[in-house]
């Protein structure tokens, strides 16, 4: 396996990924380019606000209190793009949430804070468990995704919605494929389209592809219809992405809202990853995640280390050690959702076996799956060295961001919230 | 009057929908192209070009595969090429549902290929793209090779050449444009359309539907672009919209 010179993704990362002449991976090359001096982020926002005073004029001639949707889970980008959008360019955004149903309670506890702390109205759908289970189950025996149906929801509900109430605007935060893999540039000002939402977030099936498969009926994916085309001309919606037009910086944000909105990341080791502000909402995600290990190899880990190595927070060994720590881990919530779906551990295992990709696993002598290769096997050689970033003094394992990010030498203190301090094994529905 | 045609152009390197900018390859914008052309069909597009522009030969075989499995999904007029040194693959990336093949290098290091595909063919299946490079001296030049050898022949030469050994059209692109965002190399495209009497399509550097204008203006009877109909909801259809307003003839929705 080929791994990029500068972070720690293998040639078959996902989305999808491109190694340049130098051996760096088009994430990289995107990371970078957010801070090319020609970016000229001032000029940037001017277009933001300029989309923003068409939403509120056409809000206005619509006759309609609300001048775009934010998407929110709850979670660190949610509470930024709220709090930009609301106090610093005095929008009225609809929020809407499409019900992961399996919530952490660290992650409802923050949705909950979102709400009472932005004083801006919520839309909430929550699919039925049944439907839920039925598209669970069928997703992971397909593809090995047992997500499916949050992450069609969370880009199909916002439409629905917005064509519903006729809302001219959707903003997104950041464009998540791009800033893993690179796989826009910044100079293309992408907005959402369908294709991206078919093609990654729903695995190339469109919900009546899966109508009579496991049991799965219209009923069951009616939200994840997407609006035709000519509702979506007809209310002239649009969804960007404000990674665009803002100097995105995850960690800084999560850190603002920390101060300004009271968010709250978890105290708790968790399984996967020593990051403790990201994705926390998501209860299924560690065993999403595993599952994404055991098809191609990596983990979050890698996509944790990743981001902080691009950073300068984290020297390329300093990474290597976490993922060499957490990818491999079996998430202690594998069981939870195992009963979830009435499978047994060793069925979800044999579910998985032909779904691993060739390229990273092969049965050992003794018939069990061992990795062919891992980042943590090569050497840091002349190539790597070329393409070290350069480092900066806000370490991850730092004290000052002890809160942040796990540390094994010096975990983070309680907080004295039980949802924060221990790692809940169930999810939430509501 | 005939009908201006607007074409999306989809840059496939190992069987992926890959952004190019001056020739180099700087992400992978779909994984199965055939996601785009289902949007394209329903988006008013006229035509689709697929060019397999892989740095290995060997890319060939799956090109093919790819280029059968987008005809099936593909309602409009499918042009295929890169890596056609033969008369046996062109004939494949045909039987696999391309209508018309687009030759490079061939033109150059291969003429007795194309006058043959022209005459078993005819003269519209096929199509004579074209790589033009400014060099430092000011000078232009033609390349080949995925922009790696000079031919040393100027584009206006290198067009009736082309138009001589076969060609029913040429697909202009300027290597200093591609991706670069800043509209077709206007000058050298006018000069192209000038020069010959076969359709000539612009292609190479589109950033805003203007630009579309702007190259049918300069002569072109095709507008095409890549990276930026992937990028935003409705693409091609909003660039039909501006072409119309613009007043130029298209053939409507």
């Amino acid at each position: 396996m080929r791994y990029c010179a500068r972070c720690l993704y293998p040639e078959n990362a996902k989305p999808t990924i491109i190694f340049d002449d130098e051996g760096v991976c088009s994430g990289c090359r995107y990371h970078e380019s957010r801070s090319r001096l020609e970016v000229d982020w001032a000029s940037r926002l001017g277009m933001l606000e300029q989309i923003l005073d068409e939403a509120r004029r056409m809000a206005k001639a619509r006759g309609n209190c609300h001048d775009c949707i934010i998407p929110v889970s709850g979670g660190k980008d949610s509470h930024y793009q709220v709090w930009l959008l609301k106090k610093k360019y005095g929008m009225n955004p609809l929020l809407v949430t499409f019900n992961h149903v399996y919530n952490s309670p660290a992650g409802l506890r923050n949705l909950s804070n979102l709400v009472e702390k932005s004083g801006c109205d919520l839309i909430r759908y929550t699919a039925g468990v049944d439907s839920v289970r039925r598209l669970s189950r069928f997703m992971l025996q397909t593809v090995g995704d047992l997500t499916w149906h949050y992450h069609g929801g969370i880009r199909t509900f916002p439409f629905q919605v917005a064509v519903k109430y006729n809302i001219p605007l959707i903003v997104w935060g950041e464009h998540g494929f791009a800033e893993l893999t690179g796989i826009v540039s910044l100079e293309d000002f992408v907005e959402f389209t369908r294709w991206t939402r078919k093609e990654h977030d729903m695995r190339g099936y469109e919900p009546h592809d899966l109508i009579g498969k496991g049991g799965i009926t219209l009923g069951d994916v009616a939200p994840y219809i997407y609006p035709s085309d000519e509702e979506i001309e007809k209310t002239e919606v649009r969804g960007i992405y404000l990674s665009n037009f803002v100097d995105w910086n995850a960690k800084e944000h999560a850190e603002l809202m920390i101060r300004e909105w009271d968010f709250a990341p978890v105290a708790y080791e968790r399984d996967r990853s020593f990051n403790l502000h990201a994705k926390i909402e998501d209860h299924a995600n560690d065993v999403h995640d595993y599952l994404k290990y055991l098809k191609f190899g990596y983990g979050r880990s890698t996509d944790d280390a990743s981001m902080e190595i691009r950073h300068g927070r984290m020297t390329r060994e300093e990474g290597i050690a976490q993922v060499a720590y957490y990818d491999h881990r079996e998430p202690r919530t594998l069981e939870t959702y195992c009963d979830f779906l009435g499978i047994s551990k060793t069925e979800f295992y044999a579910l998985v076996d032909n779904q691993r990709d060739p390229r990273i696993w092969a049965r050992d002598a003794s018939g069990a799956w061992a990795p062919l290769d891992s980042v943590c096997r090569h050497t840091i050689g002349e190539v790597e060295e070329k393409q070290r970033v350069k480092q900066v003094v806000d370490r991850t394992m730092s004290d000052a961001n002890r809160h942040l990010y796990y540390n094994l030498a010096n975990p983070p203190q309680p907080t004295g919230n039980p949802v924060l301090d221990v790692q809940s094994l169930k999810f939430n529905v509501m | 009057m005939l009908k201006k045609r607007l074409i999306a152009v989809l840059i496939l390197r190992d069987g992926q929908v890959v952004q190019s900018v001056r020739f180099k390859h700087t992400n992978v914008i779909h994984y199965d192209a055939v996601h785009a052309v289902e949007c394209f069909n329903k988006w008013a597009v006229d035509e689709l070009v697929m060019l397999n522009v892989s740095p290995d030969a060997a890319s060939a075989k799956g090109f093919a595969e790819v280029v059968r499995n987008i005809s099936g999904q593909c309602f409009v007029p499918l042009s295929a090429g890169g890596w056609i040194t033969d008369a046996s693959y062109a004939e494949e990336l045909l039987r696999s549902g391309a209508d018309k093949l687009v030759l490079n290098t061939a033109f150059h290091t291969q003429p007795e290929l194309t006058q043959s595909l022209s005459a078993r063919y005819g003269r519209q299946c096929i199509v004579a793209s074209m790589d033009v490079k400014q060099h430092e001296s000011g000078q232009a030049t033609v390349m080949v090779n995925r922009g790696r050898d000079d031919t040393a022949i100027s584009p206006v030469e290198w067009a009736k050449q082309v138009v001589a050994l076969g060609a029913g059209e040429i697909f202009f692109n300027s290597i200093d444009h591609d991706g670069a965002r800043k509209g077709y190399n206007l000058p050298i495209l006018t000069e192209v359309c000038h020069a010959v009497d076969v359709p000539v399509i612009a292609f190479g550097g589109v950033f805003t539907w203007q630009h579309l204008v702007d190259g049918l203006n300069a002569g072109a009877q095709a507008a095409a672009a890549a990276n930026i109909f992937h990028y935003t909801e409705h693409s091609t259809r909003k660039a039909k919209r501006y072409l119309v307003e613009a007043g130029i003839p298209v053939r409507s929705e």
